[in-house]
């Protein structure tokens, strides 16, 4: 299990992880997404121990990771930005995690090398960017270890080799118990796969919630009532993102599906249509919620 | 040990640079080559090999030592790579001693393949003997100068994010402290001119010391001493700050210009130090050189000029922005008064030396004068060099030697100088500089001295043949006893009017020289009355 508390990070002024506290279950898969700049990447390094928090804690079962080698041969992370040096191949990078790495399995690398389709002895300046990163998660995998950090691991793979991947993955989520972290920005992508999600916003966590919970407690409402009202009509339920025109209004409202149709049908209203949200309208509507908009436009771009 | 080195990683490292390794090893040996080829031998008179010219292997070594250290440590200037070390399951110790392993590594075989070639050049082609002590000597020193170098490069990397400040730092590292301690020096002598430069503090841990400089421009920079020793401990202890340092470091450090304000505090400064430290030299200067008060003046003015445009343009380069910049500038105030608090630093320390003079010549116990000074022995009819190696207790010789330690400076007849040991009373034992003019009386000693006579001209072991005249060579030789360094010199050298009158010649065996040849000795009247009278009697029509 992997847990984060309080943890802080900045980088001068700016603070990049804020009072970020996050519980990651062994062998779940969690998701994390967020706007540009929320953080995402700088946490994967806290976690990774590449960098240092200046509050808080992370612990892998119990053991901080910083400076913690029993912890970090237990830990690969794979980074948006790639260290694959051009003057290097898949050959070369495996011994070098061969040599940090004492799990790491070659005969693994070879196999998935040779699925994948890529020559380990060919230079990396001959590889596509998605070969690049192919490679990237072959040499990840090969190290087969007890907690994957993958950040947009999957943007720039093909749908075919997404798929493999995902399932290579499960499978050691399956057989060893495997820990996933990743981030995307792809929120469909994260729906099909991911456990439980976070939702991270300028260093803070916005929203931490079971995928299943999530689906079960946000709905899109709209309803109608004569005569003029305002959004105080709506004290005691949990809204957000309040829009009305004329006589009909459409709000998020959180909470049970039927305590929200129960409450809003003793109002009498000419209408009401209560709708589940889709993972990605959640998120835009949390967001637009803090003030993360493009806004309106005045000028056609 | 675990946490602290790995041999998968240390083979990593040297794997890592192996292709500059392996073009720098080619080049070291062929440029090598090609200079031992063409340089001529500094020999021994037994024919053997005393020094060799190694110029081409110090420029090599400059060039590529610095380079292979960063092309092993450049991970920690970008930043993928440097988050894919630092994620590695290795303690950040054990990651940089195995990749400093490798670079030394490297190191070791480039020193050793560049004196290797010279060596065999030397012995096989142009057939010179290169002694071993030679050859190791070389190979200690040039190995030392790299390890100094290496040092300097990965420390400078670890305060600096880009490869430009990284060669700025670099440079810092390698370049101010000679600099700075001749500064030091200089205006130590400045305060207090008597300090004997080659027996002082300032010959162990002075400028001449510091690698390279030792090496390219000391004529004793291959003696393996405490200077070598010095050396290779600076190099040990920079390297382990620099290990500090890597594991201090943050990965997000990468490209930014200078990690930590203290760095950047050093590095924006260091320069603009040494040229405000130049100008303040040229101002002080000018009081005494009031003849070119004008020009020093000027360059004084230019020196600081340079300073305030160095220190400009660096915080230019680093902040991007010259709003910025301008802030930054009130921080010139703060080298100029560093400036200040170094020549301060060599105020105080002229003053230790002031506290333990002698308060007369009463306190001096004996003196030993020595003279390296090669203008001292080739003008000076002292010749201090070759005589006054031995302590003296004559109070005379005491008495010259202190007025002339407290001869006023400034005395442009004094151009003559000589570094005296004064053994004190009190118990301390000091080297002072003592400038000398040629009518000393320490010149009069030396002249009426028989005990400087019998080290310097000693009575020659003389093969004896059945025909030469016994009587003859036991009067000269009963006579010649009792002569003063002045005399027997005379009587060696030909001395005043040698040409006009009688002399001997004994087939001498000295130290020194080949037996067989034949030494002569003029015979003065006024010292050798006897042998003079022997001599008249065999041949009178000489001159008389």
């Amino acid at each position: 299990m992997i847990e984060i508390k309080n943890l802080t990070k900045g980088f001068g002024e700016n603070i990049a992880v804020k009072d970020v506290s996050l519980t990651v279950q062994k062998g779940s898969m969690f998701g994390l997404v967020g706007s540009n700049g929320a953080g995402k990447s700088t946490l994967f390094r806290l976690l990774a121990g590449i960098y240092k928090p200046d509050g808080g804690s992370i612990t892998y079962g119990g053991a901080p990771v910083w400076e913690n080698t029993a912890v970090k041969e237990k830990i690969i992370f794979v980074s948006d930005d790639l260290y694959l040096p051009f003057s290097q191949s898949i050959r070369s990078m495996g011994k070098l995690y061969k040599a940090a790495y004492k799990s790491f399995d070659k005969e693994r690398l070879d196999s998935l090398v040779s699925v994948l389709r890529l020559n380990p002895k060919a230079t990396f300046n001959t590889f596509s960017k998605g070969m690049r990163r192919q490679a990237a998660i072959a040499l990840a995998l090969s190290v087969r270890p007890d907690y994957l950090l993958l950040d947009e691991t999957f943007d720039g793979l093909d749908i075919v080799m997404r798929g493999f991947i995902k399932q290579v993955i499960y499978e050691d989520m399956a057989e060893r118990g495997t820990t996933v972290l990743l981030s995307s920005h792809s929120l469909k992508e994260l729906e099909d796969c991911a456990d439980r999600i976070a939702l991270l916003h300028r260093g803070e966590i916005v929203m931490d919630s079971d995928l299943a919970d999530a689906a079960f407690s946000f709905f899109k409402v709209q309803v109608a009532f004569e005569g003029t009202y305002g959004e105080s009509r709506f004290e005691g339920l949990k809204i957000r993102d309040y829009k009305q025109n004329g006589k009909v209004a459409s709000f998020i409202a959180e909470g049970d599906r039927g305590d929200i149709e129960a409450r809003l049908g003793e109002m009498n209203p000419l209408l009401l249509d209560v709708l589940p949200l889709s993972l990605e309208e959640l998120f835009v509507c949390s967001l637009e919620a803090m003030g993360y908009t493009y806004g309106e436009r005045e000028t056609k771009i | 040990m675990k946490n602290l080195f790995s041999f998968d990683l240390y083979k990593e490292g040297f794997k890592k640079v192996r292709i500059l390794g392996t073009c720098f090893l080619i080049a070291m040996v062929l440029l090598n080559l090609a200079g031992a080829l063409i340089s001529e031998k500094r020999g021994g008179v037994d024919g053997s090999v005393t020094a060799v010219e190694y110029t081409v292997l110090s420029i090599l070594l400059v060039a590529f030592v610095p380079v292979l250290t960063y092309s092993a440590f450049s991970f920690i200037n970008n930043r993928a790579a440097s988050d894919f070390y630092h994620a590695l399951p290795q303690k950040r110790n054990c990651v940089f001693l195995s990749f400093m392993a490798a670079v030394v590594t490297w190191i070791v075989l480039l020193v050793f393949a560049g004196n290797l070639t010279s060596y065999l050049c030397w012995e096989l082609i142009k057939g010179a003997h290169v002694p071993f002590s030679v050859a190791a000597s070389t190979f200690l020193c040039y190995g030392t100068m790299s390890l100094v170098f290496s040092a300097c490069t990965v420390l400078g990397m670890m305060f600096a994010g880009t490869p430009t400040s990284a060669v700025f730092a670099t440079n810092v590292l390698i370049w101010a402290p000679p600099f700075l301690a001749y500064f030091f020096q200089v205006w130590v002598e400045r305060f207090y001119p008597q300090v004997a430069q080659w027996h002082s503090v300032f010959n162990h841990v002075g400028y001449s010391q510091f690698m390279p400089i030792r090496i390219l421009f000391s004529e004793d920079g291959f003696a393996i001493d405490f200077g070598l020793l010095l050396n290779l401990l600076a190099a040990a202890v920079l390297i382990v700050l620099a290990c500090r340092a890597y594991a201090n470091r943050k990965s997000e450090s990468a490209t930014h210009s200078v990690v930590g304000k203290v760095p950047r505090h050093i590095i924006r400064g260091a320069f603009p130090f040494l040229l405000l430290l130049a100008a303040f030299n040229r101002l002080y200067e000018a009081k005494d050189y009031k003849w070119n008060a004008d020009g020093l003046y000027l360059g004084a003015v230019v020196c600081a000029a340079a300073a305030l445009l160095l220190f400009f343009l660096y915080e230019l380069n680093s902040t991007a922005s010259i709003k910025r910049t301008l802030r930054a500038m009130p921080w010139f105030l703060t080298v100029a008064a560093a400036v200040a608090v170094f020549v301060g630093g060599a105020f105080l320390t002229s003053l230790c030396f002031d506290l333990t003079d002698p308060d007369s010549a009463e306190d001096i116990e004996c003196v030993t004068v020595t003279c390296e000074d090669y203008y001292s022995r080739k003008y000076s009819g002292i010749t201090v060099s070759a005589l006054l190696d031995f302590p003296i207790t004559d109070e005379g010789v005491i008495h010259s030697v202190y007025k002339d330690f407290t001869a006023t400076e400034g005395d442009y007849n004094r151009s003559l100088y000589c570094d005296v040991k004064m053994e004190l009373r009190n118990g301390l034992t000091i080297w002072r500089r003592v400038r000398v003019t040629e009518s000393s009386a320490l010149e009069e000693y030396v002249n009426a001295s028989h005990e400087i006579g019998k080290r310097e001209y000693p009575i020659p072991t003389r093969e004896i043949n059945k025909n030469e005249d016994a009587q003859l060579w036991e009067t000269f030789k009963a006579e010649y006893d009792t002569l003063t360094y002045g005399q027997r010199k005379a009587a060696a050298e030909g001395g005043k009017e040698g040409y006009r009158t009688y002399y001997v010649d004994f087939k001498a065996i000295y130290s020194g020289y080949d037996p067989g040849i034949t030494q002569r000795y003029y015979v003065y009247p006024e010292n050798m009355p006897k042998t003079y009278k022997m001599l008249k009697e065999k041949e009178p029509y000489l001159y008389d």
